[in-house]
């Protein structure tokens, strides 16, 4: 059904359509409004879930893996200085290969204070061993959730689904609202082969010393390569029964024909497709999957191109971490740093970002 | 595509006003966008709000600089307009302004003297973008519509 509402509810009914048995959450702007409609969905029963009121995003995450472990499915969410509280639980979530699935309303980090949305949280959380998928739009965004629960657990692998603080999170546009029997068809039954059970005891995470630690962490890699393949197949699945899909489930090309394109993740793909659309000298790639990064996919897509990439985030001394990626497979990077903060991206000043490349301040 | 800004102290409803425009323009078959000029908001400073009317899907995401059409809340903001048409809610004649004085359930009326003014959007479709904003408050609606009817008088 279309109807027009805030994407963090959209967000919120797409967690309500996968049922998970546990959210545990604790609020942090601008994230909130996801948690607060799954609050109401509980509170009103529409949706039969336990749902944690925990003391910090550290015990959120901590709850989430708990649960998780016994085989149920679950979903938290936050952002900023609440990501980087969980960052400790993030690398067990992963290590334990638990499909747990958080949205994340991107937002700068402290110091200095800010609420508004850049994309360093994330970023920062990179190398925790999550799939990282980012959203342009609500729809996009209520897709990906609904994907997001089918890739983790075909993946043993947590998925984290971004999208931009307030410049998306908090944006009212229509979208289009699957129903539970379709979403039902689409999502199987979530049925770990292992779980926590006390009929059938088994351990999770127990200690691993040198002569078993390594392998441990080549098949979490392996396994984070291997969803490449099911990130596709699950795009595809998505396009046959719903007629939408996001280009190849990692990366849209739009108008990439030109010789200039733009790289760039979440909502300013939009402006940069706004951009496009006055001015056919540009192209887009749009990078929905950050991690796992998809280098094969876009190897013959950048060959002779000039990339123009977009970061919203920083590594400090070594430059935007998009751009990094990029110039694992291309000689002609041009990278920008923009947006940091909540500072407005324009269209004029994409313009000038694809002259002269460096901090669009 | 229209721009429109609307204008507020924090707490007077520009973000919601913005919403409601949103909807009810979704409910005349056209895409719309809604998000407010994040703010650190509170009681009393001022908002900003923007809303994006197309016929076709709606890529941009970045803010309102030259709008078509300003909705001001409170006259003492003018003097941050530099471009665009402008419905001020004030006792006062002031020129190149439609004025209008809505000295209670300002966001709404003004909702109400913008669609009446400018025809952009169906009285319909912003009485059901109401009814439908302020679902979880059913005695708001009523309240609402009522002063409302007033600006079509």
């Amino acid at each position: 059904m279309k109807k027009i509402e805030e994407c963090s509810k959209a967000i919120a009914e797409a967690v309500k359509l996968a049922k998970p048995g546990v959210i545990a959450a604790y609020p942090i702007t601008p994230q909130t409004h996801i948690v607060e409609a799954l609050a109401d969905f509980v509170g009103n029963k529409e949706l039969d879930s336990e749902y944690i009121n925990v003391e910090s995003e550290h015990s959120a995450m901590s709850a989430c893996v708990g649960a998780q472990a016994t085989g149920v499915r679950t979903f938290t969410a936050t952002c900023s200085q609440g990501l980087s509280l969980m960052n400790e639980i993030l690398f067990i979530a992963s290590g334990l290969r638990l499909p747990i699935v958080m949205a994340v309303a991107n937002r700068a980090l402290s110091a200095p204070i800010s609420i508004w949305n850049d994309q360093s949280d994330s970023i920062a959380a990179r190398d925790s061993g999550w799939i990282q998928l980012y959203a342009e739009d609500s729809q996009e965004a209520f897709d990906t959730m609904i994907q997001a629960y089918k890739i983790a657990e075909k993946c043993s692998l947590p998925v984290m689904v971004c999208v931009d603080g307030f410049t998306l999170s908090h944006v009212y546009e229509p979208v289009n609202v699957l129903t539970q029997q379709e979403v039902d068809k689409f999502l199987p039954k979530y049925n770990p082969k292992i779980k926590l059970d006390p009929k059938n005891p088994v351990t999770f995470g127990s200690i691993a010393d040198p002569s078993c630690y390594m392998e441990f962490k080549k098949e979490q890699h392996e396994a984070m390569l291997d969803s490449i393949k099911v990130i596709k197949q699950i795009n595809e699945d998505f396009k046959k029964q719903f007629k939408r899909s996001y280009g190849d489930g990692l990366i849209e090309t739009y108008n990439i024909e030109a010789k200039k394109i733009f790289v760039a993740m979440g909502s300013v793909c939009g402006t940069i497709r706004e951009l496009i659309d006055k001015n056919k000298e540009y192209g887009l790639i749009k990078i929905k999957s950050f991690r796992p990064f998809p280098f094969n996919e876009l190897k013959e897509v950048v060959k002779d191109k000039e990339l123009i990439v977009i970061d919203k985030d920083i590594s400090f001394g070594a430059g935007g971490a998009l751009a990094i990626e990029l110039k694992n497979i291309s000689t002609n990077v041009k990278s920008v740093i923009a947006g940091l903060g909540g500072r407005d991206i324009t269209i004029d000043k994409l313009k000038k970002a694809a002259e002269k490349g460096g901090w669009l301040l | 595509m229209i721009e429109i800004i609307i204008h507020g102290l924090g707490g007077q409803g520009a973000v919601t006003a913005a919403q409601i425009l949103a909807i009810a323009a979704f409910h005349d078959g056209k895409y719309s966008q809604a998000f407010p000029m994040f703010g650190v908001e509170r009681r009393g400073t001022p908002v900003q709000a923007f809303v994006r009317i197309s016929d076709k899907k709606i890529n941009l995401r970045s803010q309102i600089y030259e709008p078509d059409y300003n909705i001001v809340l409170e006259a003492k903001l003018l003097e941050n307009i530099k471009k665009g048409k402008i419905i001020v809610n004030t006792k006062e004649k002031i020129e190149n302004a439609y004025c209008y004085s809505a000295p209670d359930f300002t966001n709404t009326v003004m909702l109400g003297v913008f669609v009446k003014a400018t025809k952009l959007i169906s009285k319909e479709s912003l009485l059901k973008a109401i009814e439908e904003r302020f679902e979880a408050k059913p005695e708001v609606i009523e309240k609402n519509k009522k002063i409302l009817e007033q600006v079509w008088k």
